[in-house]
């Protein structure tokens, strides 16, 4: 694999059990227990991928993400935090951190969500991306270059989750995917206990879009199996 | 408005010496008009007092011991010239009528009493002194009477009725009598004023109890739970009652008000601290997990002492979620939490909590299901929480439910916004005398199937709470060796 990852960390003991794990999945490890130095290296944007521990003294783990996105430097960042509420704050406010574990973490799934975090970024940088033309479905527009949808002609705001969980089904029109599938292809998790995340965002996403969201037009369930987009 | 008058203390007061003023004013005018009559009769028979001794004198009216009509209708006649209210009488000295000057009529009586005749002619003092009116069967009225001689016998007397202008009601009085009608307008002004003085006195009087009523009243409102409450300023040395009693509602308040900002410094202390407690138990929890699953990783299966290693690894886990949850209940506790309210697709949302256990229960030979298994049905809640309601409830339903059960999440409009959500189990069933202790945090059944703690008892607790912040009420109906409902109710989107 060899990609370089930066964990910062101020406990050293889940400092060394990171970069332990990391290690073992053959990357290039560089273990950071001063939030200021670690700053300081992510800065100068040579590494694959960052672990961040939010709670950090004297800098924090906001702080630093901030000031990197400040610096347009877009290294993807796993940020560590101590409660679910910290992680709203993380993703959902656009912090610029790309994923969250909740403390305790299990240590195969830190593995899970490192490795599907440099997949994405190795998506992001391929060359030689196939041109993708805009998807239209009566009265739905869905542009993948701009990720913008419209829904006759009004612009819809979606998370880049929800675009790309929209994008998944609808390139595909009738096929059913699993929540697992989903969680897999849109998420990039491999690891189990996370298909819940998927219904919330199939939720809001109906909420978004559909006109009457208790009869979607759109997304439909498969009752027992998953999802499709609508191909009739 | 017109209420308030009626049941404020001052209304009551107010309207008590309305009612009291007019008593007096009516009292006054009965008074007046009495008083009047009485004023009025003594002058007129004071004036008249020597009118029948002169008109005896002047002229004979006994002639041979027999009563000389001739001269007593000349008389008659010269007096009436005088003035038509006066009435002339004849009667013998038993008092009996034997002739008179008005229309016959209008006599009713025969003869009239002499005691008044008697003391009329002692000069019995005060006047007025009233006699019989022979027009009528029980009037009396001023008259004036002098006795009839023939030589040295007594006749008879000459008895005459003053009639003046006595008034008949106070209205008259008021408008024939210029200064009758100025002493009454004079009372009744008086009476008014001294009405709007008391009024005024009364309203000023009965302020700080208004304001003391205002006070509590806010206080109701308000609660304690200001940092700074608004009170208003009494003195304590004062000697009103009402003052002192504003001062000693304001120290209570006060000291009411310490207390309970001390109670609520102390439940925010306690929920602060195991925030920060369960919080720094995640790093040490971290790394205590995180190396026994990396020696997991590392350690194939069929090592040794494998075994030792996963109890400690479930062990932690087990840790790790009960501080998880001392921790939600801590963080729901608070009084900042914000629910994050959207449309739910409620049957999918249950359906995918019964899927993350569906292993869990076909391993126990327990059936879960879902009702009705319909989409459209969209319920008003934050998804995170609810979906933790649902999946404490399903926990704690599979404890309880021994293999071969059924398990059920059913939904059913009640009103018209209204759904139940019920978490039906054929379970083992509470103990009547424990369900209501279900929602302590510390609670656990007697008869629980698992001896071992999987369940911190915090799962219920947590539940409760979110479904009151929803707004609901979470409730529970049991039956023991049949089975449990736990059921709440959302509104629809």
């Amino acid at each position: 694999m060899d990609k370089n990852i930066l964990v910062i960390e101020d406990d050293q003991d889940i400092n060394n059990l990171i970069t332990m794990n990391l290690r073992d999945l053959r990357h290039i490890v560089d273990p950071c227990e001063h939030g200021g130095q670690g700053l300081q290296r992510a800065m100068k944007g040579l590494y694959d991928a960052i672990v961040l521990d939010i709670t950090l003294p004297e800098i924090d783990g906001l702080e630093i993400c901030r000031q990197l996105r400040a610096s347009n430097i877009n290294t993807p960042i796993l940020m560590l935090t101590a409660r679910d509420s910290e992680a709203d704050r993380v993703v959902g406010l656009e912090m610029g951190a790309d994923d969250y574990l909740t403390k305790p973490f299990s240590v195969r799934e830190l593995q899970a969500r490192v490795k599907a975090m440099l997949r994405r970024a190795d998506m992001m940088k391929a060359p030689d991306k196939p041109k993708i033309e805009t998807l239209e479905f009566d009265g739905l527009s869905i542009n993948p270059a701009k990720r913008s949808v419209s829904l006759n002609d009004n612009n819809i705001e979606l998370t880049s989750t929800e675009f790309d969980l929209l994008w998944h089904l609808a390139k595909q029109p009738g096929l059913v995917f699993s929540r697992s599938q989903l969680l897999d292809s849109v998420w990039g998790y491999q690891h189990s206990g996370y298909e819940h995340t998927v219904n919330s965002h199939i939720n809001r996403l109906r909420n978004k879009l559909e006109q009457d969201p208790s009869d979607p037009k759109y997304v439909l369930t498969i009752w027992g199996v998953g999802y499709k987009f609508n191909d009739a | 408005m017109m209420h308030k008058l009626v049941t404020s203390f001052y209304g009551k007061l107010s309207l008590l010496l309305l009612a009291c003023f007019i008593v007096i004013g009516v009292v006054l005018t009965i008074l007046a008009k009495q008083l009047t009559q009485t004023y009025q009769s003594e002058v007129e028979q004071k004036l008249h007092l020597k009118l029948a001794e002169h008109i005896v004198h002047d002229n004979q009216l006994f002639r041979d011991d027999k009563i000389d009509y001739d001269a007593i209708k000349h008389a008659f006649h010269g007096m009436m010239i005088l003035g038509p209210s006066f009435e002339f009488y004849v009667v013998n000295p038993q008092g009996k009528i034997l002739t008179y000057s008005a229309d016959p009529d209008r006599i009713k009586r025969e003869s009239v009493s002499t005691i008044p005749i008697h003391d009329f002619m002692k000069g019995i003092q005060p006047l007025p002194i009233l006699g019989d009116d022979p027009r009528s069967n029980h009037k009396q009225k001023i008259f004036s009477v002098s006795p009839i001689y023939e030589g040295i016998n007594l006749k008879g007397y000459l008895y005459i009725i003053i009639g003046g202008e006595i008034y008949d009601d106070i209205a008259d009085l008021l408008q024939k009598s210029h200064i009758m009608s100025l002493g009454g307008w004079s009372v009744l002004l008086i009476l008014a004023m001294t009405l709007l003085v008391a009024l005024l006195l009364f309203a000023m009087l009965t302020r700080p109890l208004r304001k003391l009523t205002l006070d509590m009243e806010y206080l109701r409102k308000n609660g304690f739970d200001n940092e700074h409450l608004r009170m208003s300023e009494w003195r304590p040395d004062s000697a009103d009652e009402i003052e002192r009693l504003g001062s000693s509602f304001n120290e209570l308040v006060s000291a009411l008000n310490t207390q309970y900002q001390k109670v609520k410094n102390t439940d925010e202390l306690r929920r602060e601290l195991i925030s920060y407690v369960s919080h720094d138990l995640r790093t040490p929890l971290s790394s205590l997990q995180g190396y026994l699953e990396t020696w997991l990783l590392k350690n194939p299966e069929g090592e040794s002492n494998r075994e030792l290693i996963e109890v400690a690894m479930n062990n932690a886990q087990h840790m790790s979620k009960l501080i998880e949850q001392l921790f939600e209940l801590a963080y729901l506790d608070a009084d900042d939490v914000i629910l994050n309210i959207e449309p739910i697709s409620i049957a999918e949302l249950s359906h995918d909590v019964i899927r993350k256990r569906l292993i869990e229960a076909e391993s126990k030979s327990i059936t879960l299901d879902v009702n009705p298994k319909d989409s459209g049905i969209l319920l008003m809640a934050d998804y995170q929480k609810l979906e933790r309601v649902l999946s404490n409830l399903l926990d704690n339903a599979l404890r309880h439910t021994r293999s071969g059960g059924h398990i059920e999440i059913r939904f059913s409009k009640e009103t018209d916004k209204n759904w139940m959500i019920q978490i039906i189990d054929s379970g083992i069933g509470i103990p009547e005398h424990e369900i209501k202790d279900v929602f302590l945090g510390h609670f656990k059944a007697s008869n629980s199937i698992k001896g071992k703690g999987e369940n911190s008892g915090l799962g219920l607790a947590i539940c409760k709470r979110i479904v009151e912040l929803h707004k609901g009420q979470l409730k529970v109906e049991s039956t023991l060796g049949k089975g449990t409902v736990f059921k709440f109710e959302l509104t629809e989107a």
